[in-house]
């Protein structure tokens, strides 16, 4: 874990800028994905609708470092906010979703995420319509004595990977304790769980709003980074994004959707180099990962990360 | 609003009730014997009507047309079953939900790759233009059609299952599987039987709304989106719940458009709300 924190501070240093660039979307993607592993992989529910909360974070940060004069707070004040309203948003949805499991969940997310996109699409006068909200300003970060300017060389970049891994630290602290060790009771077994005295659907209701909060604040970062927010970010052709990441890093694993976040921009963006239909190339990749490799990649990897190791010190005994 | 308006409304909301209703019935019985929901529907829906505005093209005839469509769908609904479904009902359900949702994602680009980003439309045919008037409303003739294109198709799926011998062996194995392949059915042969019957609903529902609407490649996700609504709402599996649902959600979206034009989708789902808190199983569907 220090090791990679060690190499995502450095990068900077030996990557052309536009690979930083790419890697700052591809962090803010990973904590998209680890929340949604949050419902999906921990606790069993699988959600079609988790663009929904990106893209209100995302709309509420444009808004307000739009309509805000910028200073130093603005960012931090335009974060607060967008956790403030992904918080309520996923509240009043989940109420209604974690009466329900299986499919049902499924097209209920999925269903309540497009009534999201619907209100962003048609909302013109707060959201821009189809527009989208652009020209969003650079912010900058102020601290009492320092000013910190976003626009300057790496600094954007430093500013999401600091937040990114505060919130998976966070996030690793919340899966580890027993609220954690809860939710993945209740996905094994929910009846059993049932039976011990847990109220199976408060829980579910926990993961649900835990894992909108970070959605949203994925999204909080997402639209000041590319200085724009558009109704694409609430469709349901976005909310197939965590799912696949997470699917191909393995739900099973911590950092699995971080992986596969990592793998499947580099994926899009080399494949966008030749052509513009990545849904179909990722349906297809989805597909087979589904039937050939239901755990994910990520195991595979520390599997080899092991043997490795394991060489290395055979190498160390011999010599 | 006057009362004549609200009663036109009514009978537009009825035609898209109609036509949900194919959608959704489709949906209901492959849920009903599968246990599967089939996200891929919305595919099969916008397919049917890709291939109804093609077939129509050339042969300058709209019914030869929708023939066409509901047909191509029945063959790509056995490719599926037969090429991917049946290599993982053994597995999660949450893996199936997964390969149905890739598999969308997958035909919305090669509709885009075939048929162009670009909307296109289809002729209304020449005998079902034109409107009439209804209580002081111009009412469209095809929404009269559209009613009983929904009429038929229900009571031709009622008569089916639960008046011949196919509707009975397919309720039976519903119940239970295993019992019914011991008597000698062939089940995953059924299986592929009731998938391609049920694209076939989702092809028909979609070359009939092609002369109504403009023909895009993402078109079935917003009616997919309706039909969850319907089926939810009137009880995932169940036929009745099927036409229930989708009179209740065709005729109160209907009655939305009037109220807030703007939010109509929303007003949908403050109603699927509702209905999911105090009956999480929906009006005919078994508890689960």
């Amino acid at each position: 874990m220090l090791c990679t924190m060690a190499i995502l501070v450095a990068l900077p240093g030996v990557l052309p800028k536009f690979y930083i660039i790419l890697l700052g979307s591809i962090l803010i993607y990973g904590l998209f994905a680890m929340s949604f592993n949050v419902l999906f992989g921990y606790t069993g529910l699988l959600s079609f609708g988790q663009a929904g909360f990106f893209a209100a974070g995302a709309y509420v940060s444009a808004y307000v470092l739009k309509e805000m004069p910028s200073s130093g707070m603005s960012i931090c004040f335009a974060i607060f906010l967008s956790l403030c309203l992904s918080a309520i948003l996923s509240l009043v949805v989940g109420i209604v979703c974690v009466r329900l499991s299986g499919w049902v969940f499924a097209m209920v997310t999925l269903a309540f995420g497009q009534i999201i996109y619907t209100i962003v699409y048609k909302w013109r006068d707060v959201t821009g319509g189809d527009d989208g909200l652009y020209g969003i300003p650079v912010p900058k970060l102020g601290f009492p004595g320092m000013e910190i300017d976003l626009k300057a060389a790496f600094n954007h970049y430093y500013f999401i990977l600091f937040v990114v891994m505060v919130a998976v630290v966070i996030l690793r602290i919340i899966v580890r304790s027993p609220f954690g060790t809860t939710i993945r009771a209740i996905r094994d077994n929910p009846t059993r769980a049932q039976f011990i005295g847990l109220n199976i659907r408060n829980y579910r209701l926990g993961a649900f709003v835990i894992s909108g909060l970070f959605a949203g604040l994925a999204g909080a970062l997402f639209s000041p980074y590319k200085g724009i927010a558009s109704p694409e970010l609430a469709n349901w052709a976005f909310s197939a994004n965590p799912v696949i990441m997470s699917l191909i890093g393995g739900t099973g694993m911590f950092v699995g959707p971080l992986v596969g976040a990592l793998v499947y921009r580099m994926l899009e963006h080399f494949i966008a180099m030749y052509t513009g239909y990545w849904m179909l190339f990722f349906g297809i990749v989805l597909i087979l990962s589904v039937l050939f490799f239901p755990q994910g990649i990520t195991p595979y990897l520390s599997r080899g990360v092991l043997r490795l190791e394991k060489g290395i010190r055979r190498m160390r005994s011999c010599t | 609003m006057t009362i004549d308006m609200l009663i036109g409304q009514v009978v537009i909301g009825i035609s898209l009730a109609a036509n949900l209703f194919l959608v959704a019935s489709g949906l209901t019985i492959i849920f009903g014997l599968l246990r599967l929901i089939n996200f891929a529907h919305a595919s099969l829906y916008a397919l049917g009507a890709y291939f109804c505005f093609t077939v129509s093209g050339w042969t300058n005839n709209y019914w030869v047309g929708l023939a066409s469509g509901c047909f191509a769908t029945m063959i790509l609904g056995a490719a599926i079953e037969i090429g991917l479904l049946r290599r993982i009902y053994k597995s999660e359900h949450i893996l199936q939900l997964l390969l149905t949702f890739a598999l969308i994602l997958a035909f919305t680009d090669l509709t885009k790759l075939t048929w162009g980003a670009f909307p296109v439309t289809v002729q209304l045919p020449a005998a079902l233009s034109g409107a009439v008037s209804f209580s002081g409303n111009p009412i469209p003739v095809y929404c009269f059609f559209l009613i009983g294109m929904g009429l038929a198709v229900g009571l031709g799926l009622y008569l089916f299952m639960y008046r011949t011998k196919w509707g009975a062996v397919i309720r039976t194995a519903a119940y239970d599987r295993e019992m019914t392949s011991a008597l000698g059915v062939n089940v995953p042969r059924l299986f592929t039987a009731v998938f391609i019957l049920g694209a076939g609903l989702g092809g028909l529902g979609g070359g009939i709304a092609a002369p109504l609407t403009t023909i895009i490649p993402d078109m079935g996700m917003l009616i997919i989106i309706d039909s969850f609504a319907v089926i939810i709402i009137g009880g995932v599996g169940s036929l009745m719940g099927a036409a229930v649902g989708s009179l209740i959600i065709g005729i109160w979206g209907a009655i939305g458009l009037l109220i807030v034009p703007q939010f109509a989708m929303v007003f949908t789902f403050v109603l699927m709300g509702i209905i999911l808190l105090i009956r999480p199983w929906g009006i005919f569907g078994e508890k689960f």
